[in-house]
C-alpha cells in the first residue's frame, strides 16, 4: 500500500501531512522547517510525486500539489488503478486542501519578493491552522497494521 | 498483442477525445466525415458530465491489442499526464501509458457547443454546434490518430 498526500496550490500542507503520517505525532515547527518539501511549490513541479519516506509498516508515503480541480486527480488515479487491475488501496489519495488557496498566491509573491523564509513562515502559519484536520487525516490512524 | 494504453484526452471528454477514439478504434471510417446519427451513436458523445472527469473510460482495442481510453482533463491535461504517468511508473507500469492531446484540435464552434451542451444544459442549441464543429475538424482528428497509429504500430 502506497499513500499520497495531495495539496491544492502548495506543498506545506501535504508536506505536514506526510510528516505527521510517518512521525506519528504533529511534528515541532523545526522540524517542519527541515523537511525537504516544506516550502514553496513551483509550477514545474505540479503533479509530480515526492517520496516523502516510509512509514513504521513499511508503506511508501508521497506527497504531490496540484493548483486547480484536486477532485480530478482523486478520480483519475482510482480509474487508473481500475485500469491496471490493482485494488483500491495501492494508492491511497488523501486530499490536504487548504481553506483559502489564496496563500499560495500570496506565497509565491513573497517567494519572488525574495523572502522565501516569510513564505516559509506562512506555511508555518498554515499548517497550525490545520493542525487538527491534519491529525485526522494522517491515514495510519485509520488503518490498523498501516 | 499490444500492451499499451492510449489515452485521448481533452478538456471534457465529451467530443473531440471520443471521436478520435472512435476513428482510432475503426467505429468511424476515417476516409469519410461522419454525419449526425454517427457521431451521436458514439456512447460517450456529448454525454461526459462533470462528475466523469477525469475518469478513464474504456473504449475498445485497436487491431493490435492496445486498450484505447477518452478521457476529460478540464485545462489539467499536462498536469493530470505527468501525474498518472509518475504514478504508473512508481506502480511498475511505466511506459504503458500513452496520452493524445486532443484539445488542440476543438475548434471555437466546438467550445461554444460544449459550453453550452456539456456546462450549461442547453443540449438544443449546443449539440448541433458542437456536431458541425466537429464535421470539420474530422479531417484533422484522423490526421492525428494516423500519426498515433504511426507511433505505436509494431
Amino acid at each position: 500500500m502506497n499513500y499520497l498526500y495531495l495539496g491544492l496550490g502548495d506543498l506545506y500542507l501535504p508536506a505536514a501531512a506526510a510528516a505527521v503520517h510517518l512521525q506519528r505525532r504533529f511534528p515541532t515547527e523545526e522540524e517542519l522547517l527541515q523537511l525537504p518539501y516544506f516550502r514553496p511549490a513551483c509550477p514545474a513541479e505540479e503533479g509530480r510525486l515526492h517520496l516523502a519516506g516510509r512509514d513504521m509498516f513499511g508503506h511508501k508515503v508521497y506527497l504531490t500539489f496540484v493548483s486547480e480541480h484536486p477532485d480530478l486527480f482523486v478520480r483519475s488515479l482510482n480509474s487508473l488503478l481500475a485500469v491496471f487491475a490493482l485494488p483500491g488501496d495501492t494508492m491511497q489519495v488523501i486530499p490536504v486542501l487548504p481553506d483559502d488557496p489564496r496563500v499560495r498566491t500570496l506565497c509565491r509573491l513573497l517567494v519572488r519578493l525574495g523572502l522565501p523564509a516569510a513564505a516559509n513562515k506562512l506555511g508555518l502559519r498554515l499548517v497550525r491552522n490545520h493542525k487538527s484536520d491534519l491529525l485526522g487525516l494522517a491515514a495510519w490512524g485509520k488503518h490498523p497494521g498501516g | 498483442m499490444g500492451g499499451k494504453k492510449i489515452i485521448y484526452h481533452c478538456y471534457g471528454g465529451a467530443h473531440s477525445s471520443v471521436t478520435a477514439a472512435a476513428i482510432h478504434l475503426g467505429v468511424l471510417d476515417p476516409e469519410k466525415v461522419p454525419g449526425k446519427e454517427e457521431l451521436l451513436a458514439l456512447s460517450l458523445f456529448d454525454r461526459q458530465t462533470r462528475d466523469g472527469h477525469g475518469r478513464l473510460h474504456f473504449l475498445g482495442f485497436d487491431e493490435w491489442g492496445n486498450q484505447v481510453y477518452s478521457v476529460g482533463c478540464r485545462n489539467m491535461g499536462k498536469v493530470l499526464e505527468r501525474f498518472l504517468q509518475e504514478t504508473a511508473s512508481l506502480l511498475g507500469f511505466g511506459g504503458e501509458l500513452l496520452f493524445v492531446d486532443t484539445l488542440h484540435y476543438v475548434s471555437l464552434k466546438m467550445r461554444i457547443g460544449g459550453y453550452l451542451s456539456r456546462h450549461l444544459g442547453l443540449v438544443y442549441c449546443g449539440r448541433p454546434l458542437v456536431v458541425q464543429g466537429t464535421q470539420e475538424v474530422y479531417p484533422r482528428l484522423v490526421q492525428l490518430v494516423r500519426q498515433v497509429k504511426a507511433q505505436i504500430a509494431p
